[in-house]
């Protein structure tokens, strides 16, 4: 490979970059400009990025936490075994539809305990 | 035969329910609970019995083996039953009038506040003396050895708020210990020798190791703790002093446990270590004396005994020194057959005796008297009238126990005395014949004073006198039964051969000693027979016509206690050996144990010792248990701490 | 490719592992059919009859051998722990439902935690791979740490269950630690491939090698409780619902030791000179620690989760022999222990007045109780007896075969340590039975007696066991030896 062909890539960086750059400069230049404190926050997630560790806050954040972990993981495993699945055979099939199986249970009884309902 | 361990289960069920459950029903309902399970075991009894007999008579022997019991070093024990003809004559005993004693008990006991407590151990000590008798090993045996001695101690001091029966059950207990201190000692002699101490296997080895060196002094030291552990069980000379006061117990303990069954244990080792005393001559010596001697010796003291029971019990020893006496003289078959008879007959006094003071109580009671004696005998008399089913059984087992022709006494003390004759030892037989003459006398002594001549209770007492409930009369006709038939099947050899068919049948349990010692039974003259017979009778008719002349011709009353004198004051205090005892073994150690107590166990051992030990530890624990702080932080400091020395020790190792 | 690794699994090998886990999955379905707050029975029940199941899988399925490729390892000392373990849980659910009625704990997820420990404590008694013992023992602490807080509404049983928590997820940071050493030394975390490398080394290591050994010995410490690592086991025995108490003192502590044993006889037996030494501290310091805090306890609750520390010490002095004698004395010790205890808490349950007063479980309580409940006298009389270790209960001989195992391997200043202690322990559990014996009746400390069928009928399974192995301690032995036979 020549670096002459590595030049769409550098029209590409260009032209997404330019596109950021416009677009940024266009909103800073007409929109309309009301500041308030929460505007000014880091993150303007609603939650202040500076504070107590001690300070409470709801379990349910710790309950959707675990339950995101758990169905996330899942598709971690799913990913590799679909690019073997030929490979792995009826014993792979099998091994996923066990694990499937168990985390559809899992599902049923989170959802049975009212895990998914924020109030 | 696997089904034998049905036997011992019945009775611990009967515990279990009684005494964890028992609280839920009547004390009635407890004693045809307990009831039932004996005569469950019985059942099972003579199933094994019938198998048995259904055998060939010279393979009649089963041995079987439950499970591994303990297995360390060298010892290896199985828990398992040995099946003999001896043993079934013991199991059909035993749980034959155990029987017919639950029943009895059920009404004798009625309304006592601890009545299904008295089942419980009833049928606790059922449980032990089975364990005794079937056993396959020393110490099976000795379990249920130790365990009848906690039933017998239980029972005696069942009423224990009168602090003399609590005492009386201490004292049988603390005498015991003696007896079992030699069973122990024969036990580690014969592990040590031998090397195992199953009973097939103990025999066939002490056979091999002393068959040729008869006498040998290490088998004789063997079978003198035996007999020493025999002594205190049986209660023969010099440990029978525990006997009559364990009479303190409720008469239906007495009759079961000291006088048919617990007593005969000793009796029964005996016979079962047979091979054992075969092969210690000097021993054989020693055991027929002691029962000799404890038959006429007691027999004595029961001549002048004023309460009812403790007649019965002087007579229980005395008859516990025939037994002996006939193993003494190797005449093992003999003393069974005396064993069994004399568990018919001695349970069947017992038990009279027992309605004579049921009814007396009645009588007392009727009149609102309670400082009168309902077991002296001075306070009876003519009772024959009011109570004539009591009479009639007691009558009966009291001529089987003089000894009159046709009844089960006559068999077997004949059987002893002319075996003991015909063995050579003239002392043995001579104080035999003795004792039967003078129990002849002491207990037509008993039966006229309690049945005949005029009653001497209290004014207007004898309206209160009844007959006592079925369930005590029944098991007393069942028993006049035994005791006037159960001698038929041991008759005298003078009548034929093959008649005397419990001696064959207890046969193949002996031979096996008679062949290694190559003994012969001695084979008297028919017409030596007869005159033995002869004399025998005799015996027994001048015991009675004695005692005939004295208490009814010359109508002569017993005294009171303060008015006797001379010899009669020596029977009457049986001999002194009580103060004898008290004053050379009970003061002296009561002294040193005051001594110990005082200076080395208060001050040293529990002022230094134990308190010192103690309260350092407890000081110590209450450290140690401040260390247990509760904060979370601390913990997982003294976890890294910890983590952090082992590390170093590793290292610097 | 995949071939020889799907071979190499045996699957089937698990089959009662898988059970539990199909047990666990039939028990959330029952539990999510059931109508919200309704009674825990159907869970109860389903959870028995599957353990039954697995019980019978374990006893009459024979395929023995290693699978997942090596990572865990089938033979007759797994089988034994199975069978111990399922039985141990079974008997604990089988009291519970009424009891987590009475403590109005009244979720299913209480027998889902059992099931879950179950299965982690099963991979413990098999991993033949540090992983594995480290995954087990996870599942089973995590189950156990949600266990001990069942009782939300007690304050104690929080605090257990986080302290608990704490330590225990300090002390995994310490074992995972301890993994990764050893496989920085060895380059495998398989027990095998770590005794062939010790074989090559013999006593003469790199100091990773034995600082990993070491924290993964503080690991099997904290999990069996042994001193100075014991420091969560007061608060978190005290804190648990009793049931869970019971179970904690023996099932996960049996598994734990199940771990150890393997781990250190078969991975590092090798240099069993260096964890000897260590171990004969740690069993001398257990032993008496354990005993000087049960010493002056009134609660018999708390003097029952002290002493299961003096009991592991005992344990330990079985494991220092390496050898045959000394590791069947202690599978023998673990399995009689296991029923003495249980038997032992339930009566305490039975008697106890109030769950949360902290003085529901005082030994005032048992004043004269021989005459107000003989049976439940007398079989708290026969645990007493057995964890004193007199004859003829099963306690005497798990004593004795321990000791005598000791002496023969020669650790006599040990075994002597070991009688001494049990010595003073006979003080307080006799204790217990002069006080329902001799001692009068007293009314005001007489409480309600919580005795229902199925506790009776466990209380009575486990005396009726302590006292058989008593009797006649030859069978289970023989098993014992048998098993342990399976690690040489």
């Amino acid at each position: 490979m020549l670096p002459r062909d590595f030049i769409p890539v550098l029209i590409t960086f260009l032209v997404v970059g330019g596109f950021a750059w416009i677009t940024l400069l266009a909103t800073h230049l007409l929109g309309p400009k009301r500041y308030s404190p929460e505007k000014m926050d880091t993150y303007e997630c609603g939650v202040d990025y500076r504070d107590d560790a001690r300070s409470r806050f709801s379990i349910k954040f710790y309950l959707v936490g675990v339950l995101f972990v758990i169905f996330d993981l899942e598709v971690v495993f799913m990913y590799p075994w679909a690019v073997n699945f030929r490979e792995l055979g009826l014993f792979g099939f099998a091994s996923m539809g066990v694990f499937l199986v168990i985390l559809t249970i899992g599902l049923l009884y989170e959802w049975k305990k009212g895990a998914l309902e924020w109030e | 035969m696997d089904y034998a361990i049905l036997m011992i289960l019945f009775p611990l069920l009967g515990v279990v329910l009684n005494g964890f459950f028992g609280n839920r029903w009547s004390g009635k309902a407890a004693g045809i609970l307990a009831s039932t399970m004996i005569g469950a075991s019985f059942v099972v009894a003579v199933m094994i019995t019938m198998q048995l007999i259904g055998m060939d008579p010279h393979h009649r022997m089963e041995e079987i083996k439950y499970f591994t019991w303990i297995k360390v070093g060298g010892l290896n024990l199985d828990f398992g039953f040995l099946i003999d003809p001896l043993t079934t004559v013991m199991i059909l005993v035993v749980t034959g009038i155990s029987t017919l004693i639950h029943i009895y008990s059920i009404g004798y006991m009625h309304g006592d506040s601890r009545m299904r407590l008295f089942f419980v151990y009833l049928n606790l000590f059922v449980f032990f003396m089975l364990v005794l008798v079937l056993g396959n090993s020393y110490p099976i045996m000795f379990i249920g050895w130790e365990g009848v001695g906690l039933a017998s101690y239980l029972l005696i001091g069942f009423w224990w708020e009168d602090q003399s029966k609590a005492e009386a059950g201490m004292k049988a207990f603390v005498v015991n210990r003696i007896g079992d201190f030699g069973m122990l000692v024969a036990m580690f002699l014969l592990f040590s020798h031998l090397g195992t101490l199953t009973f097939t296997e103990v025999f066939d080895a002490a056979a091999i190791k002393w068959g040729h060196h008869i006498g040998n002094a290490t088998i004789t030291a063997i079978t003198l703790m035996l007999l020493l552990g025999a002594t205190g069980k049986s209660a023969q000379l010099p440990l029978y002093v525990w006997l009559p006061d364990a009479m303190a117990g409720p008469t239906p303990v007495s009759a079961l446990i000291h006088a048919a069954t617990m007593v005969t244990a000793g009796v029964y080792m005996i016979a079962r270590s047979n091979l054992l005393y075969m092969l210690a001559p000097t021993s054989m010596t020693v055991v027929a004396l002691v029962g000799g001697l404890t038959a006429f010796f007691a027999a004595t003291i029961g001549l002048k005994q004023m309460d009812i029971k403790k007649v019965l019990a002087y007579s229980t020893v005395s008859q516990l020194g025939y037994m002996v006496m006939a193993c003494g003289i190797g005449a093992f078959g003999a003393g069974v057959f005396h064993l069994m008879t004399h568990a018919f007959f001695k349970a069947l006094l017992f038990l009279g005796s027992g309605a004579v003071i049921h009814t007396m109580h009645g009588a007392l009671h009727h009149v609102h008297d309670h400082h009168t004696d309902p077991q002296d005998i001075r306070n009876m008399g003519g009772l024959r009238k009011y109570i004539p089913v009591t009479f009639s059984t007691f009558f009966i087992a009291t001529l089987a126990i003089a000894g009159i022709p046709g009844l089960s006494g006559f068999f077997s003390k004949d059987e002893i005395l002319a075996q003991s004759f015909a063995s050579g030892n003239m002392l043995a037989y001579g104080l035999g014949l003795a004792a039967a003459v003078i129990t002849a006398f002491y207990m037509f002594r008993l039966v006229f004073l309690t049945f005949y001549g005029e009653y001497k209770g209290p004014e207007g007492s004898a309206e209160g006198l009844h007959e006592s409930p079925k369930s005590m009369t029944v098991p007393l006709i069942i028993l006049a039964f035994l005791a006037i038939v159960g001698g038929y099947v041991g008759l005298p050899i003078v009548l034929g051969e093959n008649v005397n068919l419990f001696h064959n049948y207890m046969h193949p349990v002996f031979a096996h000693g008679q062949e290694v010692v190559h003994h012969h039974a001695n084979h008297l003259s028919h017409a030596t027979e007869w005159l033995l017979i002869g004399i025998s009778v005799a015996a027994a008719l001048v015991g009675i016509f004695l005692a005939w002349t004295i208490y009814r011709k010359q109508g002569k009353v017993a005294l009171p206690d303060a008015a006797q004198a001379g010899i009669d004051k020596v029977l009457l205090n049986k001999y002194y050996v009580d103060e004898l005892y008290n004053f050379i073994v009970i003061k002296p150690l009561i002294g040193i144990c005051n001594f110990a107590w005082k200076i080395f166990d208060a001050g040293f051992i529990d002022g230094i010792l134990v308190l010192g030990s103690a309260k350092s530890v407890r000081w110590i624990g209450g450290g140690v248990r401040r260390l247990q702080t509760g904060v979370v932080g601390n913990y997982a400091f003294m976890l890294a701490v910890g983590i952090l020395v082992l590390l170093i020790a590793f290292l610097v190792n | 490719m995949f071939e020889q690794l799907i071979s190499d699994m045996h699957v089937s090998r698990m089959l009662p592992e898988i059970l539990v886990l199909v047990v666990a999955l039939a028990a959330i379905l029952v539990d999510i059919v059931t109508p919200a707050g309704r009674s825990t029975r159907p869970v109860q029940i389903t959870s028995i009859v599957g353990l039954l199941v697995v019980i019978a899988s374990t006893l009459f399925v024979h395929n023995n051998g290693p699978a997942f490729g090596g990572m865990v390892e089938i033979d007759s000392f797994t089988i034994f722990f199975r069978v111990v373990l399922t039985m141990l849980t079974i008997i604990i659910m089988a009291v519970s439902e009424n009891y987590i009625q009475l403590v109005k704990i009244r979720i299913a997820e209480y027998y889902l935690m059992l099931l879950f420990a179950l299965f982690g404590m099963m991979l413990m008694t098999m991993a033949n791979d540090l992983l594995i013992v480290f995954l087990g023992i996870e599942t089973m602490s995590v189950s156990l740490y949600a266990l001990v807080g069942m009782s939300r509404h007690r304050e104690s049983s929080n605090e257990g269950a986080l302290k608990y928590f704490l330590l225990g997820s300090f002390t995994t940071a310490f074992f995972v630690y301890g993994i990764a050493l050893l496989y920085g030394a060895v380059g495998s975390t398989n027990i095998l491939d770590i005794t062939v490398y010790f074989q090559r080394t013999g006593m003469n290591l790199p100091i990773i090698a034995w600082a990993g050994t070491l924290l993964v010995l503080v690991a099997f410490a904290f999990k069996t409780a042994l001193v100075p690592f014991h420091w969560w086991s007061p608060d978190a025995y005290e804190g648990a619902p009793t049931t869970i108490t019971a179970f904690m003192s023996t099932a996960p502590k049996a598994a734990a030791f199940a771990a150890f044993l393997r781990i250190f006889y078969v991975g590092f037996g090798e240099v069993s000179d260096g964890w000897t030494t260590a171990l004969w501290w740690i069993a001398v310091l257990t032993m008496t620690v354990g005993n000087l805090m049960a010493l002056r306890q009134d609660s018999i609750k708390r003097m029952l989760a002290f002493s299961s520390i003096t009991h592991a010490g005992y344990l330990v002095v079985a494991m220092l022999t390496y050898d045959v004698i000394g590791g069947a004395a202690m599978l023998f010790y673990l399995v009689i222990y296991g029923f003495m205890n249980i038997g032992a808490f339930l009566v305490a349950i039975a008697l106890n007045r109030n769950e949360d007063d902290d003085r529901g479980y005082d030994i005032n309580d048992y004043k004269g109780l021989a005459f107000r409940k003989p049976l439940i006298a007398f079989l708290m009389m026969i645990f007493m007896l057995a964890l004193a270790g007199i004859p003829p209960t099963a306690g005497f001989f798990g004593k004795y075969y321990i000791f005598s195992a000791a002496v023969k391997s020669g650790f006599i200043g040990l075994a002597v340590i070991g009688v001494l202690n049990s010595a003073v322990s006979v003080y307080y559990y006799l204790r217990v039975v002069v006080t329902m014996y001799l001692k009068e009746r007293d009314e005001k400390t007489e409480g309600r007696i919580f005795w229902k069928p199925d506790m009776a009928f466990a209380v009575i399974v486990c005396a009726v066991l302590v006292m058989y192995f008593g009797i006649a301690p030859d069978q289970l032995l023989k098993v014992a030896t048998a098993s342990i036979g399976a690690l040489w």
